[in-house]
């Protein structure tokens, strides 16, 4: 291979990392243009020229992100996923409520302290008797109902009940040890904060409601199972529960756990379903997921995977614990409103008299 | 407006030029001061087309590489000409200034 060869290649392999369609219309021109430039002899690209190239691919690449979702320029997909989400989150909230009664984590021999104290189950059919549960789950299912029917502003309305409800159940709980799983806190702080976000951004829930079919539920039934057997496995790690006893065996959970996680990402790819709906999926799980890494849920007993940091991100709620948790959905979802309402307008300020 | 896209457009303003006449016109406007590489030329050239301040004038095959050649669209022109006039304006207000202030320029 000439020297020449052996450079334009490497100039290809850079080029590579720039969005497909750049490459298409742009790469034969750059790359005239970088041979141009190279020195007589050159054998690789330099390294200023490398870190250049990479600034400029990448930043291209957020680039052309920003401008299928920005103002005026907002796609169709990106509305549709907003509508389906708006209904489609809701609901989902409503099955993982309601899987969280089905199955309760049944305490194993091991922890007859508790037992012996009343306690055969934590979760299950116990859920009801939790204050402030079963009236969360009350307006979890008006919520549901109300995007169901395709009514925006109902919506709208009975989320920032819900959302009070939990600040006020949070005032009250807030340093204490409160029943009602982590998981469907997290999920419907989540959930809400994008949903409401989606519904003043969307054409709106009876939109949605008609995009919904049975890809989306083959994706988000596998998901709400992880939540489930996720909160078991929280629950059977719980320091709270389990001071002072034998930590029972969670491989179990754990497995299932890691299944069904990866189930709906492998559907969700199979599928082919909008990636922005996936994206706004993603955001609602991002708290209950930092909850789970950094709980340290997956330091199973079996010693397979030790990544948690021990921390209860949602029971010791500092700041920095509520960037965490709660950063990705906060930033989407203003994104979400402030494209909606910002007027579009030319990046170009002309001056005065002269605009085209 | 920033320097490089300053001289990128004052490159075109002439007539038009394809990537690596650009790219040696900035450097020799600027005196040598401002050197552009390729992805951050790249990165102009579809800010400016965007922006429609640019458009691709022609294409040619040369040495069986593509060359595409741009130009200043109208709307690039008259920002161009506006720029240079406050820049010029602050210039002379500038040496006006240090004239005044005793005449060591």
């Amino acid at each position: 291979m000439s020297e020449s060869a052996g450079l334009e290649g490497r100039y290809r392999r850079l080029l590579a990392w720039y969005p497909r369609s750049f490459r298409r219309e742009q790469e034969g021109e750059m790359l005239a243009v970088l041979m141009a430039g190279a020195r007589p002899g050159q054998r690789r690209p330099g390294l200023l020229e490398t870190a250049d190239l990479l600034r400029s691919a990448l930043g291209m690449r957020l680039v052309l992100a920003m401008r299928s979702l920005g103002p005026g320029r907002r796609s169709q997909r990106w509305t549709d996923a907003l509508a389906l989400f708006s209904v489609v989150a809701p609901l989902f909230l409503v099955i993982v409520a309601v899987l969280e009664v089905a199955v309760p984590y049944r305490l194993p021999p091991e922890s007859r302290l508790l037992v012996v104290l009343g306690w055969h189950e934590i979760g299950g059919l116990s859920l009801l008797r939790v204050p402030f549960f079963d009236v969360a789950v009350c307006l979890q299912v008006v919520v549901a109902v109300c995007a169901l029917l395709g009514w925006r502003r109902l919506t709208l309305i009975a989320m920032a009940a819900s959302v009070l409800y939990w600040i006020v159940y949070w005032r009250v709980f807030v340093y204490g040890i409160s029943s009602v799983p982590d998981a469907l806190q997290l999920l419907a702080a989540g959930a809400y904060l994008l949903g409401a976000a989606a519904l003043l951004a969307s054409p709106g829930p009876r939109h949605g409601r008609h995009l919904m079919n049975w890809r989306h539920w083959a994706v988000l039934l596998p998901a709400a199972a992880f939540v489930q057997v996720s909160t078991l496995l929280l629950y059977a790690t719980s320091p709270i529960m389990f001071r002072g006893l034998r930590s029972p065996d969670t491989s179990g959970y754990l497995v299932l756990s890691v299944v069904f996680a990866a189930a709906a990402v492998v559907l969700a790819v199979a599928s082919k379903l909008n990636r922005y709906f996936l994206l706004l999926l993603a955001a609602m799980f991002y708290p209950y997921a930092m909850q789970l890494a950094f709980s340290g849920a997956f330091r199973s007993s079996s010693g397979v995977f030790r990544p948690g940091f021990g921390t209860d991100l949602l029971r010791l709620p500092t700041p920095a614990h509520l960037a965490v948790l709660f950063v990705l959905p906060v930033l989407l979802a203003c994104w979400v409103v402030l494209t909606a309402i910002r007027p579009g307008r030319s990046r170009v300020m002309m001056p005065p008299g002269q605009e085209a | 407006m920033q320097e490089a896209t300053f001289l990128i457009l004052t490159a075109l303003a002439a007539g038009s030029q394809h990537g690596y006449g650009i790219i040696t016109d900035v450097r020799e406007l600027s005196g040598g001061r401002v050197r552009l590489r390729a992805g951050t030329l790249y990165t102009a050239l579809d800010r400016l087309r965007a922006d429609e301040l640019i458009a691709v004038d022609r294409e040619e095959v040369v040495d069986s590489r593509l060359r595409r050649y741009y130009r200043l669209t109208p709307r690039g022109s008259q920002l161009l000409a506006t720029e240079a006039a406050r820049l010029q304006a602050n210039a002379a207000a500038a040496l006006s200034r240090l004239d005044l202030a005793g005449g060591t320029i």
